[in-house]
């Protein structure tokens, strides 16, 4: 009877992890290891961190308070929704959600029609309009935010210089919310621009040629060519900038915080608000899971139309 | 159309766009003294003064080299895993292979806000609160869903023969996709991880809310100038003209598959 080298050992020990190796490569296959990394992010850094503030929405859990912590059942939910500013907050965000994306929706699919009869620049009208969308939006409300300064900001003093006064832009409770959905609008109506125009410049031109020959003015063409041709393309670009506008919050807490009074606060700030300012994580939670459930709901309902129109 | 509609609505569009840009570029280059004069001055001898200043602060080196390196981090991480499953997903066919895609689909839709104050508290108890750690795995994991469903759309369109070829001459796996697959792909992982760093580059509320000095990126640095005092208002604009430089270099780039990324693949650019 002999005792194994310290070598041997080890090599047997090589041995048995590379069988081992193989013996899960083959339990494995391949392409379970290959979805692997994606899956387990995705899990650890979005679905358990929302099955836990699911869980925390029915807990009394301030941070400032932490010997208090107990199960409260649905009272942030009842606490919110009996709170005149949350509820204002929803009117907000719908305001600002509905306003934004209807004034880009039209005003980018103008755009994009007098674009497409470009014969020269329309390249060059395309880069531009990058510029706005790929602009870190923390630069762009700050960027506004100093354009729209009362005395020294530069539409102030344009306007001056028609006659219209100076305007407080972000101080006045009933400009504010306008003034933020104005700075939303321009820096997304070139993301509906973009898109209608790939659309437009998609479509088999020998129909629109054959319109056109048939006496079909262009207002006639875009009626019942361009418009039900794109209708896809229309319903995706509004679930994007929908879920979008429901949920921003860079642009409307570096331009207002939320304010005047609460004249901008969308559930956005408003779950800023409660988590970050009030430390209160359960109320948080309860409000963070309204805007989820709001731009849920949504994604939901345009996914399925979608559906019906691809159908169709 | 009437040449004349249309030459006002692309004059009105280069504004539009290029306006408030020239204007903080302009500014950004202005003396001290000028720029909260008013009326505006619009001819001035041109100073670098506001860009020194800017690249002299410690806080800006810091906030900068945060964000190249969360930025360039998670662009090479979601490449690489997007690119993984987003093989997986179009070359086996394995339980879970349709379910996943939708899957991913519905993650996009998950507001960041909702995500922040869970993570807040998780990354606190992992001691992970103020690490550029924190935020490189959360901007990965968000760069993912669009950079799958992107590069899901671009192996779709490439010819599967190519691999068989490759397989049957001996490559095993790893070289079919290390000679085949990747060099034709490139354009798509190109895509995908210029998306992931501009998320990383301009992302605004984890870098506010889950760093600290030790990790803050630039956008938190931008928010944090008092614009109620003219005065700073220059180095703001060499500020965001710096930060703006990388985002219109690659937008640029990426102009050609610019819309089928912004759509996630829905729309052909």
């Amino acid at each position: 009877m002999s005792f194994a080298t310290a070598a041997e050992r080890r090599s047997r020990r090589v041995d048995r992890a590379a069988t081992l190796r193989q013996r899960i490569g083959h339990l494995i296959p391949f392409y379970y290891w290959a979805v692997l990394p994606a899956l387990a992010a995705t899990l650890a850094v979005v679905v358990l961190p929302l099955m836990y503030s699911f869980g925390l929405s029915f807990w009394h859990y301030v941070l400032t308070d932490p010997r208090n912590v107990h199960f409260d059942g649905l009272a942030n939910y009842a606490h919110a929704l009996n709170d005149p500013t949350f509820r204002n907050s929803l009117g907000t965000t719908f305001v600002y959600g509905v306003g934004t994306v209807a004034v880009e929706l039209v005003l980018g699919m103008a755009f994009a029609l007098v674009v497409n009869t470009l014969t020269v620049g329309a390249g060059l009208v395309r880069t531009a309009m990058l510029v706005p969308v790929f602009m870190t939006p923390a630069v762009v409300a700050f960027m506004w935010r100093f354009m729209l300064h009362p005395d020294l900001g530069i539409v102030n003093y344009f306007l001056a210089l028609v006659g219209l006064g100076h305007p407080v832009w972000l101080g006045d409770p009933r400009l504010a919310l306008p003034s933020v959905m104005a700075v939303e609008i321009w820096r997304n109506t070139p993301f509906m621009f973009l898109v209608f125009l790939a659309g437009m410049q998609s479509l088999p031109s020998e129909l629109f040629e054959a319109a056109a020959v048939d006496g079909a003015s262009f207002w006639q063409r875009f009626r019942s060519l361009t418009l039900p041709l794109l209708m896809p393309l229309i319903l995706v670009a509004l679930i994007i900038r929908g879920m979008d506008a429901l949920r921003e919050f860079d642009t409307i807490f570096i331009m207002t915080g939320g304010g005047p009074g609460n004249a901008t606060e969308t559930i956005a700030i408003s779950t800023y608000r409660y988590s970050f300012r009030n430390y209160d994580m359960g109320l948080g939670s309860a409000v963070s899971y309204v805007i989820f459930a709001v731009v849920f709901l949504f994604g939901i309902y345009f996914v399925r139309r979608m559906n019906r129109t691809r159908v169709d | 159309m009437h040449p004349v509609v249309q030459r006002v609505v692309v004059a009105f569009m280069l504004c539009w766009a290029l306006g408030p840009v020239a204007w903080m570029a302009l500014t950004s280059i202005k003396p001290d003294t000028l720029v909260a004069a008013s009326p505006p001055v619009w001819v001035f001898p041109p100073t670098l003064s506001n860009y020194v200043s800017l690249l002299a602060s410690a806080d800006f080196q810091r906030y900068l080299a945060n964000t190249l390196i969360v930025a360039t981090v998670t662009s090479a991480l979601a490449a690489t895993i997007g690119f993984l499953s987003a093989y997986a997903f179009t070359r086996f066919h394995f339980r879970g292979g349709t379910f996943l895609p939708l899957f991913y689909l519905v993650v996009r839709m998950v507001p960041r806000i909702t995500l922040v104050l869970p993570l807040y508290v998780i990354f606190t108890q992992l001691h992970l609160l103020n690490t550029r750690a924190a935020l490189i795995i959360s901007y990965t994991t968000f760069a993912l869903p669009f950079g799958i469903w992107m590069m899901i759309g671009f192996l779709k369109e490439l010819p599967i023969d190519l691999e068989e070829a490759a397989a049957v001459d001996g490559c095993n796996r790893w070289q079919i996709l290390q000679k085949v697959v990747i060099p034709l792909a490139a354009p798509g992982i190109a895509t995908t991880a210029i998306f992931a760093f501009l998320l990383g580059w301009n992302e605004f509320l984890f870098s506010l809310i889950l760093a600290g000095p030790d990790s803050r990126t630039l956008p938190v640095l931008i928010a944090s100038f008092d614009s109620d005092r003219g005065l700073l208002w220059g180095q703001f604009s060499a500020a965001a003209v710096a930060i703006m430089l990388p985002v219109a270099v690659f937008a640029l780039i990426l102009q050609r598959r610019i819309v089928s990324g912004l759509t996630m693949g829905a729309v052909k650019g």
